[in-house]
């Protein structure tokens, strides 16, 4: 089953945690993809310099901009940065009843700050993109570099966090404590909001509360909005379209975030597609090891030793990798693909680099 | 200049997957030897610190992992709570309020108030111990982190919160006793950022910044006398490819690690420390412990 999951999905999600090579990889699928005659766009958050030259996504690349090749690929292959905060800004403008309300918020300091700061944000930007692309876009396949995220349940849990915040109208309930209750209710409740605003009122100041009842009166008008576009993103993720990739280098602590990614992957019900292991050694086995030592013989005993710690530093971690291999393997079950990438003795950052990173992946 | 270890407060940053963890511990397990009462704190995060130490979760309590060495994972809810309850001392009150539904999802959502929570409980944690170490999210929530008192002195002017935030400001800034150290590995993108963190941390939020650590450094034990001699042997066509393959590999990280090393040299200016790569098949207390035996030769680390 190599690999054939570039032809079955649409919607591609690369994850895991920061460091092992997800940006780098999401883009050498994506290449294959586009060698293999589809219109494909990788969604990348924050490529090496080098790469992103390669990528033509120097400078601004916040649009999507096509990569040109020579020789020329049967399909086509475009890639494109997200920015966070241009994307809510975005939403803003998009759903904002009037020109002068979308100023008022967009100027507001506590947007300016939430924007790019609240729990969870940026994780859900991109999957905002992510549906704004699928949706507008003729693209035969979206691979996206999800942000590198310690904590995997901000990402998985974002457009659910967008549903709660916006839907469950607290911040309406701020405005118009009442709205939502009958009379009965309304006396009780009052008392406890007046509390909750007291408390709130002494931790942080007038001055707060005002910014930040101006920026909800703002906003509520477009609580409506955010809320069915979220509902859309967080089943656009458990469409049969979508799969999630997770990559991971076989360092330890990779590995237990990998395990994790996937217990949230099983648990939140979405398709999960495999893993794929970045940077790992070659098991050495005993007879390679004894032709080596016999090859050696000839050198100066001196330089054999060093050889030979070489060789042997080189083993201790593959004999680390093989362990953490295992235990994916028995993780993900039968039905998930399998795949490893050794270590490239070079970095990568141009076009031919991806594609021997690609050549290199054997499942 | 100030010894590492002398400082109040350390801020290992950098991106993910780096060594931020192993580094905090190794350098809170030298603090711990000297007789440092020291606390490796994580932020809100999977609990790395009790995986290496291969022990029971820590959590939001103050552990003590070794002697003199303490632990504590912070997260932003438990660290409200206890910032609430000091300012108004009623647990019911907290829980009428607090453990609401919708207010907690105002907690989540408030800008920066997490942030807030979390640095305000780091600076608490500085009163009572000798030397406090942040294992810090990764780049982008650190400087959210460390940006948040400013922010909040600027956009609060009066009551607790701005006082609360005025004081962390002032120890963040406070070059004698804070430092940021950032680590890095010998490639492209982890030294890319490291050098703009470098500029944004200086330049802009003015902290001020430790030694930077280069982590998984190579050393070829080849001389270059060596070298010639591997020359004819490597191009016999009778070699195994995979041995040629591993020799490739250990010289070119070792080229990789003096080239990255020298471009951090030039950009920043600072110390730059070499951690050398460990090869273990496993990764606990043994490994923390060579790497702090390295960190320990090096200047400007211990009084």
């Amino acid at each position: 089953m190599k690999k054939d999951f570039l032809n079955e999905k649409k919607i591609i999600i690369c994850c895991g945690s920061g460091g092992v090579g997800k940006t780098t990889l999401s883009a050498a699928l994506a290449l294959e993809a586009a060698h293999r005659g589809k219109k494909t766009i990788v969604l990348t958050i924050d490529p090496a310099k080098r790469l992103a030259t390669a990528m033509g996504l120097d400078g601004l690349g916040y649009t999507p901009k096509e990569i040109i090749t020579s020789p020329p690929l049967s399909g086509k292959l475009y890639a494109m940065m997200l920015d966070t905060k241009r994307t809510f800004d975005r939403l803003i403008e998009k759903y904002a009843s009037d020109p002068t309300s979308r100023k008022s918020i967009l100027n507001n300091t506590l947007y300016k700050h939430m924007s790019s700061m609240i729990a969870g944000s940026q994780e859900y930007m991109a999957m905002e993109k992510l549906y704004e692309i699928y949706l507008e876009d003729n693209y035969d396949l979206i691979i996206l570099d999800t942000p590198p995220t310690r904590h995997a349940l901000d990402f998985l849990d974002a457009p659910k966090k967008m549903i709660n915040m916006t839907g469950n109208s607290l911040l309406k309930w701020f405005l118009k404590p009442g709205i939502f209750l009958g009379k009965t209710n309304f006396r009780l409740f009052r008392k406890s909001a007046e509390r909750i605003l007291s408390v709130f009122d002494r931790l942080a100041g007038f001055a707060f509360l005002h910014e930040l009842s101006q920026m909800v009166s703002l906003m509520s008008g477009l609580l409506g909005g955010f809320q069915a576009r979220a509902k859309a993103v967080y089943n656009l993720l458990r469409e049969d379209v979508t799969g999630f990739l997770l990559v991971t280098s076989p360092s330890s602590v990779a590995i237990q975030d990998a395990l994790y990614f996937h217990e949230k992957i099983c648990e939140e019900e979405l398709p999960f597609l495999g893993f794929i292991v970045n940077r790992t050694h070659h098991s050495l086995d005993k007879d390679f090891l004894e032709s080596i030592r016999q090859d050696l013989n000839t050198l100066k005993p001196a330089l054999r030793e060093k050889i030979w710690d070489q060789v042997k530093n080189y083993n201790q971690l593959a004999l680390r990798d093989q362990k953490a291999t295992s235990l994916l393997k028995k993780m993900g079950g039968k039905k998930s693909f399998y795949a490893s990438i050794p270590l490239l003795t070079a970095d990568v950052h141009d076009l031919e680099g991806l594609q021997q990173l690609y050549a290199a992946m054997n499942s | 200049m100030i010894p590492l270890l002398n400082h109040k407060l350390l801020f290992v940053t950098g991106k993910g997957g780096v060594g931020k963890t192993s580094l905090s511990l190794a350098l809170g397990l030298l603090a711990a030897e000297k007789g440092k009462k020291t606390i490796v704190v994580e932020v809100h995060s999977e609990e790395q610190v009790s995986h290496l130490l291969q022990r029971s979760s820590i959590g939001y309590q103050e552990t003590e992992l070794l002697p003199h060495l303490w632990g504590i994972n912070i997260n932003p809810r438990s660290s409200f709570e206890e910032y609430v309850l000091l300012q108004i001392k009623l647990r019911g009150l907290y829980k009428a309020v607090f453990e609401n539904k919708l207010v907690r999802y105002f907690i989540e959502a408030t800008p920066g108030l997490s942030d807030l929570m979390c640095i305000g409980k780091i600076y608490a944690l500085s009163k009572s111990y000798d030397l406090v170490i942040v294992d810090a999210p990764a780049t982008g929530h650190s400087l959210a982190l460390l940006e948040i008192s400013s922010i909040v002195c600027n956009a609060i002017r009066l009551g607790p919160l701005n006082n609360e935030a005025q004081k962390i400001d002032r120890l963040l800034h406070d070059a004698k006793q804070t430092k940021i150290v950032p680590i890095t590995l010998p490639e492209d993108m982890p030294v890319t950022e490291t050098i703009e963190l470098y500029d944004r941390l200086d330049k802009k939020l003015k902290l001020s910044l430790g030694p930077v650590f280069l982590n998984q450094v190579e050393e070829s034990p080849f001389s270059k006398e060596d070298q010639e001699d591997l020359k004819p042997f490597l191009k016999n066509r009778s070699r195994q490819d995979l041995l040629r393959y591993i020799l490739t590999l250990h010289n070119t990280r070792t080229l990789m690690a003096q080239s990255y090393s020298l471009q951090l040299k030039e950009e920043i200016g600072g110390p730059i420390i070499p951690i050398p790569f460990i090869y273990s098949s496993q990764f606990g207390l043994h490994e923390l412990e060579m790497i702090a035996e390295h960190i320990e030769g090096m200047d400007s680390i211990l009084p």
